[in-house]
């Protein structure tokens, strides 16, 4: 069971017209922490970047030339593929209507330049630590959904696969066993069977794991989810 | 001799055909109810002691109905068929009196079983 609480491994995109600051920043995170950073220098450079590598967190510069830092924010929240990427601006203003203005373009934190590396560490942690619960919370909401639904269906087809179990029973008991279509019949049963242990063991799920399906998408092992009926 | 008889109770027109079908096979006498009015009437006027109730039905269900019928014969053997139920659903049918639970698709052969055993039962409370 992963740990909830590790985000180590993130990945950050620093992105600052500074290569003293940039240095400065790269430098702390490289030594004390174990996040896998990648530095980019201007505004569209970084948000080619998040496209290209989707980041957990992008520290951006509020001051720079051609694009500052909230224009940039405000291309990252609009565009579907980069929206979710968490955002923490690195300012050295103090000015409030600047800062009120970042964290309105989608902005999840900030940091004051001169960076202070205890600071810096402890919001970056903090806002990777909520999103990794943000996207879990949202991850059981779509999939307890979803497991609700299969259990609506579930209980609808029950009805037709009770009366094909019930019929091919019927006939299984009325033919001879030397009939060429008593394994038909019999195989037909089976199969209803099948299917309703199936259905069954989808209803009774109320806890659940998932494992690797195709393409990276995962899916909901029935065999490992818990019955509420034990 | 008279035959033995067994009330169906489901809103599914397919799923009455198919156990009146099967409980036919079996030489017993088969009412069918579409629903738990139906049914009340088909009790009291045939007065049938062994019966097999879909939960979920419109109207009145099969808990209220199983309930209706305890209370007028508490020697009555009742059946829960059901697509499915919750833990608190159960809880409810045992609290109603049904003596027995079934989740579809279930075999014949166990229903033939439970309504074996509960015309046993019905023999031997006669015989006391």
């Amino acid at each position: 069971m992963p740990d909830i609480m590790d985000v180590s491994g993130s990945t950050i995109v620093v992105v600052d017209d500074s290569p003293v600051s940039s240095m400065l920043v790269s430098l702390i995170l490289n030594k004390h922490s174990d996040y896998r950073t990648v530095r980019v220098w201007d505004g569209q450079s970084g948000i080619k970047k998040a496209r290209e590598i989707k980041p957990d967190l992008i520290l951006l510069d509020i001051q720079m030339p051609a694009m500052n830092g909230i224009e940039v924010c405000k291309v990252l929240k609009k565009d579907e593929r980069t929206r979710d990427i968490a955002v923490i601006f690195v300012t050295a203003s103090t000015d409030n209507e600047t800062l009120k203005e970042a964290f309105e373009s989608g902005g999840s934190d900030y940091v004051r330049k001169p960076v202070n590396k205890i600071e810096l560490l402890a919001r970056i942690k903090s806002v990777l630590l909520h999103k990794k619960m943000e996207k879990k919370l949202m991850e059981e909401e779509k999939l307890n959904g979803v497991l609700e639904m299969a259990g609506g269906i579930c209980h609808e087809l029950n009805q037709p696969m009770q009366v094909v179990s019930g019929y091919s029973e019927l006939l299984l008991m009325d033919i001879a066993k030397d009939n060429s279509a008593y394994p038909y019949i019999k195989m037909i049963k089976e199969q209803t069977d099948e299917m309703g242990s199936i259905t069954k063991k989808l209803m009774r799920i109320t806890k659940y794991e998932t494992r690797d399906y195709i393409e990276g998408s995962r899916i909901i092992d029935i065999d490992k989810a818990s019955s509420a009926v034990g | 001799m008279s035959k033995k008889k067994i009330l169906v109770v489901d809103d599914e027109k397919s799923i009455r055909d198919m156990l009146s079908a099967a409980f036919t096979k079996e030489g017993y006498e088969v009412h069918l109810a579409e629903n738990a009015e139906k049914a009340l009437e088909i009790v009291k006027e045939k007065s049938i002691h062994v019966m097999f109730l879909d939960l979920k039905m419109p109207g009145m269900n099969g808990v209220e109905l199983c309930r209706k019928i305890k209370k007028d014969r508490p020697m009555a053997i009742i059946h829960a068929v059901t697509g499915y139920a919750s833990l608190f659903e159960l809880a409810d049918c045992r609290e109603a009196g049904f003596d027995d639970y079934f989740t579809k698709p279930v075999n014949l052969k166990q229903l033939y079983r439970a309504a074996e055993i509960a015309f046993e039962k019905i023999e031997r409370w006669k015989k006391r």
